[in-house]
C-alpha cells in the first residue's frame, strides 16, 4: 500500500462525490405529508423549489425553513451586492430567478425595460397590509409590479459624546471651519454623496442642471479636506472607534453603531437633515421568464402575514412597510426615530430616481471630483 | 591560469566568510520580516474571530460564538465547499493546460507565435468585471443557444460555468510562471536521456517534469489562490443555486462583515497549515510517520463512511452506494496497514512513538473533517 | 505508423498547444469580441446597449480628450482620464518595484534551504492568501489605523507623539497593494531562482568578483526570466486594481480600476467601460511586450 494508491483513492472518491447531485444532504420531506394551510395558496399549483436572489442577511432563515415545512416548497437563496450586479445578470439573460429584490430606482428601470412581470394581487392579498407611505411610489405608481420589502433613509450619524451642538442640517457635514474637520466620513456613492451636496445647497437629489452639479462638485471638493474617508462599508466602525465623529451613513449601519449589543455605543445617534435626506425602499419583484411565478407570489404573500413580517423585521432590523405587522413588533423598535421617522420628517425625504442620460454627467462630475481629491 | 592567479590571502578568506555570514544573516532577517508582514494581518483576523461583538475593527472581549454560528451556517459552509471543489478542479485543469502551453510556446517555432503569446497575456490584463460580464453574455447569448439549436442540449449557468471561467483566467498565470522556469532550460539533460535510450515520454516523465516541478507547483498555488478568492467573474457566471465563499462574503459587505467570516478563514488557515505540517512530517521523518498517516487516512475515511450511512438510508443513490463501498474499502485497507505500522512503531524510540500517534490522530481528524466538508 | 505520427512536429505541437489555445479562444477571445462590439455602441438606459445599436466612436474619443463629451463642463480638463490612467501606472510601478525588491531576497532565501523546507515555505508564503480578501484587507487596515497596531507600537516605543496618518491615503493604497501582490512576485521569481546554480556565485567570488558584482553579472541575468514574469504578474493586475484602493485609500484615490468598475455599476455605461478596458489592455500589453522584447535581447547580448 503505497502513496500512489492513496492519491488515486482520494481522487476517485472526490470524483464520485462530485457526481452526486449538488445537494447530497437530503431535504426532509415536509412534516405532516400533504396538508398545507391556507397561507400556502393553491397547493396543486405549487412548485417544489423557488429561487430567491436578494441582498444578504435580508430574510430570516427561520422563515424559509418555516415556509418549507408549512407549504412544502424549498427556498434557495443566493445573494448580490448591488442593484447594478442584479441588473447586469438579468440583462445578460439566462439566470432564472423567481424573486428579486431591487431598490426603488432600479425598480423603475426594470419595469421600463420590460424585465419584470406584473403581480397577481389576488394571490398577494397581503398587499393591503402596507403603509400608504410605501406604496404607489414613483417607481410603481399603480402598484402593479412590487411588494414593498424594507425601507430606510440615509442621513448621518453623530457621536454625541464629542459633538455637543447637534443640528439636523447638512451644514454639520459641510462646514469646513468645523472643529470636527478631519473627523468626518461620507458615503462613497455617486448618487448619495453628490445628492447630499445637492440637497445641502437646496436642490433636488435628482437635479440634472449642469450648473447645479458643478456647484455640488465644488462643494464636495472643498469639503474633502475635512473628510477622513469616503466609506460606505466600514463607516460604522470608524465612528464607533472614534476615528470619525460625523458619518454619512444608511439607517441600518447607524443603528448598529448606536447599539451596544452589536458592539456600538449609545452616544452615537442618527440625524435626518431637514434640508432633505434620501429615502430608499427595496421591493420584491418577479422577473419575466421566472420558472415558478405562482409559487413566488405565494411566498411573497406568506412573508407579509403580520406575525411573519414582524418576526422578519425584528431579525433584519430595518423598517418594515407592513402596517399590520407593527402590532407584533417590539415597541422600542417602533419608537426609534432612526428606523421609523415621524410623519413631518418623512415629508422632507427624497427618493433617488434614475436621471436618464444625465447619469453620464453624474459620472463625469464624480470622476472629476475624485481626481481632484486624489491629487491634493 | 591558476599558476598566474594571485594567491588568496588568509585575510581575504576571512573577509569572504564574514561577508558571507553577514549576507546570510541579512537574508534571514529579511525573510523573517517579510513573513511577519505577510502573517500580521492573519494574526489580527484570527484574534477578531474570537471577538464577542460583531465588529471586525474593535476587539471588546473573548467569545467563541462565531465558530458556533459558523458550524450552524449551512449556507456559508455549502459556499465554502463549492469554492474548494471549484478551486481544486480549476487548479488541476489550469495547471495541466498552462504547463503544456508553456512547453509548446517555449520549444516550437511557428507562424503567429508572437500573436499567440500576446493573446495568452490578455486574460491577465483584462479587468475582471469585463471578463465576467462578457463571459455571461457569451454563455447566454451565444453558447447556450448554439448548444440548444444544434445539439439539443439545454445548458444553463452553474458551478460548471464558474469552473470553466476560472480555468480560462488561470491558464495565463500558470503559463507565465512555468515559462519563466523553462527559460534557459538545459536541453542537454534531455538529450542525454535520449542518448541513454529513453523515449520521449520517459524523458518527459523522468527528466523534464521533475525539473519543472517548482514552476508547476508555483503555478498551481497561484491558480488555486486566484480561484478561491475570485468574486467578480464568479458573480456573473454562477447559476441560480450555488454560492461560493467570496460571493457570500462580498455580499455581506452591505450589512457589514462579521467575525463569522474570520472564523471561517481561521478554520481554512489551520487546515492548510495542518496539511503542510503533515506533509513535512511525511517527508522529513521516518517511515513510521508515513505509515501513521496511512492508518490515519484510512481511519478518517472509514469514520466518515460510518457517519454518513444514515444519509444513504434516507436517500439512496448509486453514486452514494459506490462511495460508501469505497470508504469501506478504505477502512479495510487501514486495517491491513495497521500491522506494518505497529511493527515500525516498535522500532522507534519513545518520543518518536508519541509523535507518530499524534500524527495519526491529526491525520484522522483532518481527513474526516475535510471529507465532511467536501462531501457534505 | 503511430510512432511516426507521434514524432511529427505538427502533431506534437497541436497536442501541446491545442487545449490551451482552444480554451482561451472559446472562453476568452470570443467574449472579448462581444466587449469590442459593445465599445463601439451607445449606452442604453439599463447600461448595456441601445437596441437597435447606434454606432459611435465617442467612447474612445472621450478617453483621450475628456472635453469632447456633451457633458463636459466649462473648465474641463481634457486629460481627465489620461491623468487617472497615469496615476494608476505610477502606483503600479511603485508597487511592482517594492514587490520585486522585497520578494527576490525572500525567494533566494527559500531556494537555499533544504529540499523539504523549500516546498513547505512556498506554501506558507501563499497560505495567508487563502483567507478571504476582504477580511485580510480589513485586518491590514487595523495595522495602519490611527489606534492600530503600528501607531500604538510606535507611540509606546516613544518614536512619535501623535499617531501618524497612515490610512486613507496613497501610502495605504501602496501598502495594501504590495501586501496583496507580493506572492505574485515571489512565486515566479522563486521558480527561476530555485534553478540557479549557487556554485556559480562561489566561482565568481573565487575569480575575484565582489558579491555585488557577482550578483549583477551572474545571478541576476540568469534569474531574469523570473523577475520579468514577476513584473508582469504584479504590474498588470495592480494597474487595474480597485477594491484595495477603495478600502485602503478611503475612496480618495481614483484609479483606472475604480473607474471601469463604476461604468458597470452605478454609472450603467457598459460601452464606456468596455472602451476603457480595451484601451487599458492594449496599452499595458504593448508596454509589457516592448519591455519583454528589449530585456530578452539584452540578456542574449550580455551572456
Amino acid at each position: 500500500m503505497n502513496k500512489t494508491l492513496i492519491y488515486i483513492f482520494i481522487l476517485v472518491s472526490l470524483t464520485l462525490a462530485a457526481c452526486q447531485p449538488a445537494t447530497s444532504a437530503p431535504t426532509e420531506p415536509p412534516a405532516g405529508g400533504g396538508e398545507t394551510t391556507e397561507r400556502c395558496g393553491d397547493k396543486s399549483q405549487l412548485a417544489d423549489e423557488i429561487f430567491l436572489y436578494t441582498w444578504v442577511e435580508y430574510i430570516d432563515p427561520d422563515l424559509k425553513t418555516q415556509f418549507e415545512e408549512e407549504c412544502g416548497v424549498k427556498v434557495t437563496e443566493t445573494n448580490y451586492d448591488s442593484n447594478e450586479t442584479l441588473l447586469a445578470t438579468l440583462q445578460a439573460g439566462g439566470a432564472e430567478y423567481d424573486i428579486i429584490v431591487p431598490s426603488d430606482y432600479m425598480v423603475q428601470i426594470l419595469i421600463d425595460e420590460g424585465m419584470v412581470q406584473e403581480l397577481d394581487y389576488n394571490v398577494v392579498t397581503n398587499i393591503k397590509n402596507m403603509e400608504p407611505l410605501n406604496v404607489n411610489q414613483y417607481f410603481d405608481p399603480d402598484q402593479k409590479y412590487t411588494v414593498p420589502w424594507f425601507w430606510g433613509t440615509s442621513g448621518f450619524a453623530v457621536d454625541t459624546s464629542v459633538v455637543t451642538d447637534v443640528k439636523p442640517s447638512w451644514d454639520m457635514m459641510f462646514d469646513t471651519n468645523s472643529p470636527y474637520c478631519g473627523k468626518m466620513s461620507m458615503l462613497d456613492d455617486e448618487r448619495e454623496t453628490i445628492g447630499a451636496a445637492l440637497m445641502s445647497l437646496g436642490y433636488s437629489i435628482n437635479d440634472t442642471d449642469p450648473a447645479h452639479l458643478e456647484e455640488a462638485k465644488n462643494r464636495l471638493i472643498e469639503q474633502s479636506k475635512c473628510i477622513k474617508a469616503y466609506d460606505s462599508q466600514t463607516n460604522d466602525d470608524l465612528i464607533i472607534s472614534g476615528e470619525t465623529v460625523l458619518g454619512h451613513m444608511w439607517t441600518g449601519d447607524a443603528i448598529l453603531a448606536g447599539s451596544p449589543d452589536a458592539g456600538g455605543r449609545e452616544e452615537i445617534q442618527y440625524v435626518i437633515p431637514q434640508e432633505g435626506c434620501t429615502i430608499w425602499q427595496d421591493n420584491m419583484m418577479i422577473p419575466t421568464g421566472a420558472p415558478n411565478p405562482y409559487t413566488a407570489m405565494v411566498f411573497m404573500n406568506y412573508l407579509q402575514y403580520p406575525e411573519i413580517a414582524a418576526q422578519n423585521a425584528e431579525w433584519v432590523g430595518y423598517a418594515t412597510p407592513n402596517k399590520a405587522a407593527k402590532e407584533f413588533i417590539d415597541p422600542d423598535m417602533l419608537t426609534n426615530e432612526a428606523i421609523y421617522p415621524s410623519a413631518e420628517v418623512a415629508e422632507s425625504l427624497q427618493w433617488i430616481e434614475d436621471v436618464g442620460p444625465a447619469l453620464e454627467l453624474y459620472d463625469r462630475i464624480w470622476t472629476e471630483f475624485k481626481a481632484a481629491v486624489g491629487s491634493q | 591560469m591558476t599558476a598566474n592567479a594571485p594567491a588568496v590571502t588568509r585575510q581575504q578568506v576571512r573577509q569572504k566568510r564574514v561577508t558571507a555570514r553577514i549576507g546570510n544573516w541579512l537574508l534571514g532577517t529579511n525573510a523573517a520580516l517579510i513573513f511577519g508582514f505577510l502573517y500580521l494581518p492573519v494574526v489580527i483576523l484570527i484574534i477578531f474571530s474570537f471577538n464577542n461583538t460583531r465588529s471586525v475593527a474593535r476587539f471588546t472581549g473573548f467569545s467563541t460564538e462565531w465558530y458556533v454560528r459558523l458550524a450552524n451556517n449551512s449556507e456559508l459552509l455549502d459556499a465554502a465547499r463549492n469554492s474548494l471543489l471549484v478551486g481544486l478542479t480549476t487548479t488541476i485543469v489550469a495547471t495541466a493546460i498552462g504547463t503544456l502551453t508553456a512547453l509548446a510556446m517555449d520549444r516550437y517555432r511557428f507562424r503567429l507565435r508572437t500573436a499567440f503569446d500576446a493573446n495568452l497575456y490578455l486574460p491577465i490584463v483584462i479587468p475582471e468585471i469585463v471578463m465576467g460580464i462578457s463571459l455571461l453574455l457569451f454563455f447566454n447569448q451565444a453558447l447556450f443557444p448554439l448548444l440548444q439549436n444544434v445539439f439539443g442540449i439545454k445548458a444553463s449557468t452553474g458551478l460548471h460555468t464558474i469552473t470553466i471561467s476560472h480555468i480560462a483566467f488561470d491558464i495565463p498565470f500558470v503559463y507565465v510562471i512555468v515559462r519563466a522556469r523553462l527559460a534557459d532550460f538545459d536541453r542537454t539533460l534531455e538529450e542525454a536521456a535520449a542518448d541513454l535510450g529513453a523515449d520521449e515520454w520517459k524523458t518527459f516523465q523522468r527528466v523534464t517534469l521533475p525539473l519543472l516541478m517548482p514552476g508547476i507547483i508555483g503555478g498551481a498555488l497561484m491558480a488555486f489562490t486566484l480561484s478561491l478568492d475570485d468574486y467578480l467573474i464568479t458573480v456573473f457566471t454562477k447559476g441560480v443555486r450555488e454560492q461560493t465563499m467570496p460571493l457570500y462574503i462580498y455580499s455581506l459587505v452591505r450589512r457589514g462583515v462579521t467575525p463569522e467570516i474570520n472564523a471561517l478563514s481561521t478554520a481554512l488557515l489551520i487546515g492548510s497549515i495542518g496539511l503542510v505540517g503533515l506533509s513535512l512530517t511525511a517527508q522529513n521523518g521516518g517511515v513510521v510517520y508515513t505509515r501513521a498517516m496511512s492508518v490515519g487516512a484510512g481511519l478518517g475515511l472509514g469514520l466518515y463512511g460510518l457517519f454518513s450511512l444514515p444519509t444513504l438510508f434516507a436517500s439512496f443513490t448509486i453514486g452514494g452506494l459506490v462511495l460508501r463501498l469505497l470508504l469501506l474499502a478504505a477502512f479495510v485497507w487501514m486495517w491491513r496497514s495497521y500491522q506494518p505500522y505497529r511493527e515500525e512503531l516498535n522500532l522507534t524510540n519513545p518520543s518518536g512513538r508519541i509523535l507518530a500517534w499524534i500524527t495519526m490522530f491529526v491525520t484522522v481528524s483532518v481527513v474526516f473533517l475535510s471529507t465532511l466538508l467536501l462531501l457534505g | 505508423m503511430l510512432k511516426y505520427f507521434r514524432k511529427s512536429k505538427g502533431f506534437q505541437l497541436s497536442g501541446l498547444l491545442g487545449p490551451g489555445a482552444l480554451w482561451i479562444l472559446i472562453f476568452f477571445n470570443l467574449p472579448i469580441l462581444i466587449v469590442l462590439f459593445i465599445s463601439f455602441v451607445e449606452r442604453g438606459r439599463a447600461g448595456s446597449i441601445k437596441i437597435p445599436p447606434v454606432y459611435t466612436l465617442d467612447n474612445y474619443v472621450q478617453l483621450f480628450n475628456a472635453c469632447t463629451s456633451q457633458f463636459a463642463g466649462p473648465e474641463c480638463d481634457p486629460l481627465l482620464y489620461v491623468g487617472i490612467f497615469g496615476h494608476s501606472v505610477r502606483i503600479g510601478l511603485v508597487v511592482t518595484f517594492w514587490c520585486i525588491i522585497l520578494g527576490y531576497p525572500l525567494a533566494y532565501f527559500i531556494s537555499k534551504q533544504k529540499q523539504v523546507w523549500r516546498d513547505a515555505l512556498m506554501v506558507l508564503v501563499i497560505i495567508p492568501f487563502w483567507t478571504n480578501f476582504l477580511v485580510r484587507t480589513y485586518a491590514l487596515k487595523q495595522v495602519l489605523a490611527t489606534e492600530g497596531l503600528l501607531n500604538s507600537f510606535l507611540m509606546n516605543v516613544g518614536m512619535i507623539n501623535h499617531p501618524l496618518d497612515l490610512l486613507f491615503n496613497e501610502f495605504a493604497v501602496n501598502v495594501g497593494l504590495i501586501y496583496g501582490y507580493l506572492p505574485f512576485a515571489i512565486l515566479p521569481m522563486y521558480a527561476s531562482i530555485e534553478k540557479f546554480d549557487h556554485t556559480l556565485m562561489e566561482a565568481a567570488a573565487d575569480l575575484g568578483a565582489s558579491p555585488a558584482r557577482a550578483f549583477l553579472k551572474v545571478m541576476l541575468p540568469l534569474t531574469l526570466p523570473g523577475v520579468i514574469a514577476a513584473l508582469v504578474l504584479v504590474f498588470v493586475p495592480v494597474v487595474g486594481a480597485f477594491i484595495t484602493p477603495d478600502i485602503m485609500g478611503g475612496g480618495k484615490i481614483e484609479m483606472i480600476g475604480t473607474l471601469i468598475n463604476r461604468q458597470f455599476g452605478v454609472s450603467r455605461n457598459w460601452p464606456f467601460g468596455a472602451a476603457m478596458s480595451l484601451i487599458l489592455m492594449l496599452l499595458v500589453l504593448i508596454g509589457v511586450i516592448a519591455y519583454f522584447r528589449s530585456s530578452t535581447e539584452e540578456t542574449r547580448r550580455g551572456i
